[in-house]
């Protein structure tokens, strides 16, 4: 108990930009393991938030069929609709039919309810950790490029003191609250001040080693998708007649 | 209490002091973002309380169509003579799409539905503050990377502390809801919350000289206006360039792929 309350002591001072939060975790004995158990205490909180917020959520909102049938019968009520089935006939009909049965099936995968949130439990924490490690390790090379003393464990102990703005998810116990981009922002921000901290570097060192690895990040994405994408275009082609059987 | 309080008049009334203690005080941050969030709060309150109200009581879709017909009917009056029935054709569309959200809104809910709407209210309410730190934390990354550029001194969460008092004049908009001054008053607290940001910058990055009496203590302080002005101004400007350059860039591909449609 003793353990977890200095844990969510680290967190709130590390969400508020206390140095002494910081330092108190590059001085650590394992900072990497006390990192671990930020993260996975910050997650488990703001999984179970998810999941109280999503059943609340699920509760206000009236059934998803009986939404759809009430879209359903004011769009086909529409004179304008009436005046295209007239004019095209049935093929329209069925056209409009089967793209609205598919529309609906994938609305209904992603409408949250309270037993698709229970796995919140599992994929949050995993998120914020494959995260953590990911850009943990490019802050750690960056830092070190410009200059950095801290170890790859002490990079990741004090870094992980910045998912602390994720506890702002908590916000969403209440349904239908948007926490917005707050969360990457604050995020950023305390990653400045845990690079800055655990190397010792200037402010300019410190920035470039929290931006670069985020560059370099969304560069890698940017290329992954840039090859999908050109992949889809150079098979589609050559699928799609095979698909319709010509 | 009465440490913000003394905090709230000193960011309105630009009392250099005042932002000086708030500076130097332990937990800069955490006390102006809290004092950002209370802002916030408290000007949500009364949409807050429209809000709940208004969705239990419930305009009416006749009450709707009315407003929107009339605010249609204003813009309409522009257009040549023969559009009548596009606008029979756009003002049916219109009625029948308010009609299905009359018939959503109506629908049962798993749980009664007041607390539900108390839900809805309460979410658009806690959002508020949640955006409005995003939007004053995201300008204030730059606003310090300008003024560490400028020659700033300062710590970044002295900075964001203390810039944080740039939300109090946003107490304004309790009354944003008055059709009439509404607009006036965002005009009015963004112009003021703008000029509490260069004070705050100068406050927290060394350009404010202070300037003893013959007693020793501070009889006067001298801001130094440029460089924060321009640290405040030139993330504004960036955003408003890079904007034009992906406008234009966005415009020219656009062209480009029309061009060789046609062709």
């Amino acid at each position: 108990m003793e353990k977890i309350s200095r844990f969510v002591s680290l967190v709130m001072r590390g969400l508020f930009l206390r140095t002494d939060a910081y330092e108190e975790m590059r001085e650590a004995q394992n900072p990497f393991v006390e990192g671990l158990f930020v993260i996975l205490i910050v997650g488990v909180v703001i999984a179970v938030a998810s999941i109280i917020g999503s059943t609340l959520e699920w509760a206000t909102t009236p059934n998803l069929a009986s939404i759809q049938a009430a879209i359903y019968d004011g769009i086909t009520g529409m004179t304008w609709f009436q005046e295209v089935g007239q004019e095209i006939g049935p093929k329209f009909l069925d056209q409009f039919q089967s793209q609205w049965d598919w529309g609906w099936r994938w609305a209904d995968t992603l409408v949250p309810t309270p037993l698709s949130s229970l796995a919140n439990i599992v994929t949050t924490p995993l998120r914020l950790i494959v995260g953590w490690l990911i850009a943990g390790a490019l802050s750690h090379l960056f830092a070190r490029w410009m200059g950095g003393e801290a170890t790859l464990s002490q990079t990741l102990g004090v870094t992980a003191l910045a998912v602390a703005p994720q506890i702002l998810h908590v916000a969403g116990l209440l349904p239908f609250v948007a926490v917005g981009a707050v969360v990457s922002t604050w995020s950023l921000i305390c990653w400045y001040v845990a690079v800055k901290e655990a190397h010792q570097l200037s402010w300019g060192r410190s920035f470039w080693a929290t931006v670069l690895p985020r560059l370099v990040l969304w560069f890698l994405i940017l290329v992954v998708v840039s090859m999908v994408v050109a992949l889809i275009f150079a098979v589609a082609p050559q699928i799609i007649p095979a698909l319709g059987g010509s | 209490m009465a440490e913000l309080l003394k905090s709230v008049r000193g960011a309105i009334t630009l009392d250099i002091p005042t932002l000086i203690g708030f500076r130097d005080s332990k937990n800069v941050f955490r006390r102006g973002i809290m004092l950002l969030l209370l802002v916030a709060l408290v000007v949500g309150l009364v949409g807050f309380l429209v809000d709940f109200i208004g969705g239990l009581v419930g305009p009416g879709i006749e009450q709707e169509l009315a407003d929107a017909s009339a605010m249609f009917d204003s813009w309409w009056q522009f257009m040549p003579a023969e559009s009548a029935e596009i606008r029979e054709q756009f003002m049916g569309s219109m009625t029948a799409g308010l009609e299905i959200g009359r018939r959503i809104a109506a629908l049962p809910t798993r749980i009664p539905r007041p607390l539900a709407t108390l839900f809805e209210a309460l979410g658009t309410w806690v959002s508020r503050p949640l955006a409005m730190l995003g939007g004053f934390l995201g300008y204030g990354i730059w606003v310090m990377l300008a003024a560490k550029l400028l020659g700033g001194k300062g710590r970044l969460q002295e900075f964001l502390g203390t810039a944080a008092l740039s939300s109090v004049p946003y107490l304004l908009l309790v009354l944003e809801k008055l059709a009439c001054i509404g607009p006036i008053l965002n005009v009015v607290a963004w112009i003021w919350a703008a000029i509490i940001w260069v004070v705050a910058t100068a406050v927290t990055h060394g350009w404010v000289t202070s300037h003893p009496s013959a007693e020793g203590e501070v009889a006067r302080y001298e801001v130094s206006w440029g460089k924060p002005i321009l640290a405040v101004v030139l993330p504004a400007v960036a955003v408003g360039v890079l904007a034009l350059v992906a406008a234009a860039g966005l415009g020219s591909l656009v062209a480009l792929i029309v061009g060789a449609a046609q062709a």
